[in-house]
């Protein structure tokens, strides 16, 4: 009998920018099973943003837990120059080794320099074990 | 009785980036081992630089084996246009079929303009088969 690996995908904004540099989470992952403790999780992520006034700079992070506290994954933020009133579509990917039965991840952003929010137009997170 | 499909990671920087034009390996997955000889595999990778004077735009190519002899799986280059002193995401993916037991995957990047260098941020390589 074959079985499957834990996956867990959203394409819901969890939270609206607000309009200043605060961080905030743009989508949830579901916790994902985990095999076994060393496996490794894969991530995919998407966003499409009308770009809010005042911004230089548009920053991503994946954090394990539900929230702006949990722990970073990746040796830095991701930080993508932006110009304000831009749409922009950025993407990327990373994994997370993370010795736990059941770990729950988020996409956070921040706003650089913001004086107005962005407009979120479409996010999506993928997260799955192989 | 179920088996894992294989799969690899890095988030390792091989070699910093050239400050001309010379092409780099950033980073090299480790061997994969294929379930069938037609098996697919596909391959995202995600960088994140901060681009250096001069420099108006990158290259980046997914190659067979460890260094920037291997075949080159893409059509063409994956060249992005970029503004000097930006901070960039930029990501990609591809699929290849090997056709060999152990198949191995670099990440290469070259700038195509400029003598200073551009600076790694974070980034990664993933690859698996399905």
């Amino acid at each position: 009998m074959g079985f499957r690996f834990g996956s867990a995908a959203n394409v819901t904004a969890f939270q609206v920018p607000p309009a200043n540099s605060a961080e905030f989470v743009l989508c949830t992952f579901a916790p994902v099973c985990l095999p076994v403790d060393s496996c490794a999780v894969f991530f995919s992520w998407s966003a499409s943003i009308t770009v809010g006034a005042s911004i230089t700079a548009l920053v991503f992070r994946i954090r394990r837990g539900v929230d702006t506290t949990g722990a970073v994954i990746g040796a830095a933020p991701w930080t993508n120059a932006a110009v304000a009133g831009k749409i922009v579509l950025l993407m990327g990917c990373y994994f997370d080794v993370f010795f736990a039965a059941h770990s729950p991840y988020v996409l956070t952003m921040s706003q650089t320099g913001a004086t107005a929010a962005s407009t979120i137009l479409a996010v999506s997170v993928a997260a799955y074990v192989l | 009785m179920g088996f894992r499909a294989a799969s690899s990671y890095t988030n390792t920087q091989l070699n910093a980036i050239s400050g001309g034009t010379t092409e780099i390996v950033l980073f090299t997955t480790a061997a994969l081992a294929a379930a069938m000889d037609n098996a697919q595999v596909v391959l995202l990778w995600q960088v994140v630089i901060t681009i250096g004077a001069s420099t108006t735009s990158v290259s980046f190519q997914l190659r067979r084996g460890i260094d920037i002899t291997g075949t080159s799986i893409s059509a063409a280059l994956w060249t992005v246009g970029v503004a000097a002193g930006a901070t960039r995401v930029i990501s990609g993916s591809d699929v290849d079929m090997p056709t060999v037991a152990e198949a191995q995957y670099s990440l290469t990047m070259q700038q195509n303009s400029g003598s200073t260098a551009s600076t790694f941020v974070d980034g990664c390589l993933l690859s698996f088969v399905l």
